[in-house]
């Protein structure tokens, strides 16, 4: 009791100084219990913890740990496997902590014989039904069961009757099931009903025939269905990509970023020698929570397929290999003499900023404001920030309470940032469609489907009372937007509207902007876009194209007679039309700046080595402008990165976010002369039509063609 | 005496033509054979994948039986190719020889194949596994290039 008062008194005295009080009046003032907070006794250490907490968080909070199966901080609370037993006193049996609440002065006791007879007796009765077959399940080594079956488990069985079997369930491609090892925690089914928002998985039988499943034979439809593979605590659900591929700990981790869409969700790399043996998800809860979309978990087998490695130029016999000098001399041979729209650059979906800064730099060098970033809307004006990004950001989006979606389908564009919004919406948030209707795994108000229902939208109706009504509107512009013709009046309208529906107000952004690619915003940011010049309908046609990783160009925008060079990893439409091509790093092999949908700055680490003759693409721009003459000021990634914080300093404060500015009203201004025509008719659709296919990586992958292969044949 | 030896190690081991006889100089297990044993030996019998069977009554025991296999290539002789009566008689497991004793397989027995060792992906035969390259290049079309593992 007297530790506890010391404590307590300390703890106190604490909040006194932080807050600059130092009266004893303040001290007795501060020294009482918050009002919402309780306090309880763990192993008779006293702890503050707000009210409506767990037992379990409360052990937690005071760095007990306490063992458990089913219990997730994510998904709702299901207190069926029983491994969380403490003891609390004035109870009769040991409670189940996961689902106990908190109540003011419990004492909880975690150490006692009880406690821990109990959960041994729990374990037992665990592995009644597990296999015994750790030394061939992937889950070794990393398994929930194995590790605390060292702690709880007995050296001997007192079992004697048959062990159960379960028959596996096929999920598809990638998710592979051992049925028999599962200990029906359930967590797969409420992650895959709670946050995918699919109805797929649940328990059938009862009891001792209780089986895990999706009732019928169906894949899990989810594109977030790869995250139950680090949820399941055994080896009931492992990957089928990386089955008996590789062990935990023989395994060098890399923690780095996603790019296959605009969100950079944290990864983690896993990789052995020179092979990406698995990638899997890493804690940021600004970005990605704990989930990653499945392009992002098992697009790394296309890493190992159709790599560029050796430098090619085109001679008689088409692409053959040559040394980096020659491949050099060609382009400077074929560049020479050639200045202004004559010189053409398009950017890729997966570019990272610093090799777009070299290249945009050189061909500033050369004379030449002709960059462009590929995709449907390469000219988008990027004066004003706050006009291209998420500015609510992608945590932020939770606490909305009204959001309207206008031409997009976040379920394939960046399937995380939609789990938030489905997040949103199960808080009782409302949400509004105007685009092509699609299942978005959360039920939503369709308002119509092209830029008609918006201008109606606009005039009046009980959406938009709601989004005025609302405190924390959020408006989501998709690329369904961004890469039509008539985009610019479509912009102006929205910004418009966003005004006066009162989306933007004092301290409160709710306009986003939605990217279907990683480099966009980073793209942006550095002002990869074309000049004036460049855009103007007189420029002539390009002579020298040069593609950073560009494989989704427009057909017009690489004229027949141009001179390509294609700089890339993968062997795509890029590589395939180049005249001369240029080995490059994928982005588990470079230390990259990728720019989030959000503008968050990240950067990749190297995983493994580049292959064969590949470089760092920025080194390879280095030495372009070496070859044509126009040599960039910068010899090491300190000197660009240096070079990049004067063009954009956020780029080189990986990891945070610096908040645009909102220039009320003033940049519809900027649009008004593009924007004179009315918005044509068509549907706002997104620009992904197949999800797992999205650029050179994805389509290199024999994963992601087998996801795409059971989409048509298998029921979902 | 001498050239009557090399004439029925060249009969037994079937050694025609000069390059042959690389071959056989440069496969340790069938000079050895061939060389020290062959000669001396009694032909027992035949088994239905062509392999001799011998005896050789002066040799020491565990050494007077031996094989000489119908697979002439360099070291592509496998020893699973022996059927398994023969591989009774040949390792001293019984001495019935095949040839006379009648063997009666149990009903599930199959017929002896040879196995085909080095088909696994793991096996060190696949050349993919001796390959330290874990990408595959990519082939320009149209160029005529091979593709796969560079």
């Amino acid at each position: 009791m007297r530790r506890a008062l010391a404590r307590s008194w300390r703890a106190g005295w604490r909040q006194v100084e932080d807050r600059g009080l130092h009266t004893s009046a303040a001290a007795a003032q501060q020294a009482a219990p918050q009002p919402d907070t309780i306090e309880v006794f763990v192993n008779d250490e006293p702890i503050q913890i707000p009210k409506g907490w767990s037992v379990l968080q409360a052990c937690d909070a005071a760095g007990i740990d306490i063992p458990r199966f089913c219990y997730h901080q994510r998904l709702s609370v299901a207190g069926n496997c029983r491994m969380c037993l403490v003891e609390v006193e004035k109870s009769p049996k040991p409670v189940a902590s996961c689902a106990m609440p908190a109540g003011p002065g419990m004492k909880i006791k975690t150490d006692t014989p009880l406690v821990k007879k109990a959960r041994e007796g729990v374990m037992e009765f665990l592995l009644i039904n597990h296999p015994l077959d750790c030394p061939i399940c992937d889950q070794g080594g990393e398994c929930d069961l194995q590790d605390q079956a060292m702690v709880f488990g007995s050296d001997r069985s007192r079992f004697s009757e048959m062990k159960r079997a379960v028959e596996d369930k096929n999920l598809g491609p990638l998710v592979k099931t051992v049925m028999t090892r599962c200990i029906h925690c359930t967590r797969c089914v409420r992650f895959s009903t709670e946050v995918a928002g699919v109805q797929d998985m649940g328990v059938t039988g009862r009891g001792r025939d209780s089986e895990i499943g999706t009732y019928v034979e169906k894949l899990l439809s989810s594109e977030l269905s790869g995250n139950v593979i680090d949820l399941c605590p055994v080896g009931a659900l492992t990957s089928k990509p990386a089955a008996f591929t590789s062990r935990p700990w023989e395994l060098k981790t890399t923690e780095s970023i996603d790019v296959s869409d605009a969100l950079g969700a944290a990864i983690r790399v896993d990789a052995r020698g020179p092979e990406v043996m698995r990638i899997v998800a890493r804690l940021n809860e600004a970005v990605n929570e704990e989930w990653i979309s499945d392009k992002a978990r098992f697009q790394y087998d296309g890493l190992k397929r159709q790599r560029l490695n050796v430098p090619m130029v085109k001679g008689p016999n088409g692409l053959q290999p040559v040394t980096w000098g020659e491949a050099l001399s060609a382009i400077a041979a074929a560049s020479k003499g050639l200045r202004g729209t004559q010189l053409k650059a398009i950017a890729g979906k997966l570019a990272d900023a610093e090799s777009m800064l070299a290249l945009k730099d050189l061909f500033n060098r050369l004379g030449s404001g002709n960059v462009w970033h590929e995709g449907g809307f390469p000219d988008l004006p990027a004066d004003l920030r706050a006009s291209y990004v998420a500015n609510t950001t992608v945590a932020g989006v939770e606490g909305a309470d009204v959001v309207l979606l206008v031409g997009t389908n976040p379920r394939v564009e960046a399937p995380v940032y939609n789990a938030r919004v489905r997040k949103a919406f199960l808080d009782g948030c409302r949400v509004g469609l105007v685009g092509q209707a699609v299942d978005l795994t959360y039920p939503y108000e369709h308002l119509g489907s092209d830029a008609a229902a918006l201008a109606a939208l606009k005039r009046g109706g009980p959406f938009l009372d709601a989004l005025k009504a609302a405190k924390r509107p959020v408006l989501v512009v998709g690329p369904g937007v961004l890469n039509r013709p008539d985009r610019a009046a479509l912009l102006k309208a929205l910004h418009e509207f966003a005004e006066s529906a009162g989306v933007v107000r004092e301290g409160w952004n709710g306009f986003n902007v939605l990217h279907d690619c990683a480099s966009r915003v980073a793209a942006l940011d550095i002002g990869f876009a074309p000049s004036a010049a460049s855009r103007a309908p007189g420029a002539g046609a390009a002579r020298f194209v040069y593609l950073l990783g560009a494989d989704d160009w427009e057909d017009a925008a690489v004229p027949d007679g141009a001179f390509v060079v294609y700089q890339g990893h993968h062997g795509d439409r890029g590589a395939a039309r180049a005249d001369v091509v240029l080995p490059g790093a994928a982005y588990t092999e470079k230390a990259g700046t990728y720019v989030n949908l959000e503008g968050r700055a990240q950067r990749t680490r190297a995983a493994v080595p580049v292959v064969g003759d590949a470089r760092e693409d920025w080194r390879i721009v280095r030495a372009v402008s070496e070859a044509v003459g126009a040599p960039l000021p910068y010899d090491d990634a300190d000197a660009l990165r240096a070079r990049l914080g004067e063009l954009a300093p956020h780029l080189v404060t990986t990891g945070a976010i610096q908040p645009p500015l909102w220039l009320d009203g003033q940049y519809p201004r900027t649009l008004e002369a593009d924007a004179a025509a009315a918005p044509a008719a068509g549907p706002l659709r997104t620009t992904i039509d197949n999800f797992y296919m999205t650029d050179a990586i994805s389509r290199a992958s024999p994963t992601m063609a087998k996801c795409v292969q059971a989409r048509q044949t298998m029921r979902y | 005496m001498a050239k009557q030896w090399l004439n029925k190690v060249l009969e037994l081991g079937e050694v025609k033509g000069g390059l042959a006889w690389g071959r056989f100089l440069f496969d340790g297990n069938r000079w050895v054979t061939l060389m020290e044993q062959a000669p001396k030996g009694k032909l027992v019998g035949t088994d239905y994948h062509g392999n001799r069977y011998f005896e050789n009554e002066g040799d020491i025991y565990t050494r007077k039986r031996f094989v000489i296999y119908a697979e002439k290539r360099t070291n592509a002789y496998n020893p699973t190719s022996v059927p398994p009566e023969w591989h009774a008689w040949l390792n001293y497991i019984n001495d019935y020889e095949p040839t006379t004793f009648d063997y009666k397989p149990p009903v599930y027995a199959l017929k002896a194949e040879v196995t085909a060792t080095g088909t696994p992906k793991g096996a060190w035969a696949d050349p993919d596994k001796r390959n330290w390259l874990k990408y595959s290049a990519w082939a320009p079309p149209s160029s005529g290039a091979r593709g796969g593992k560079a």
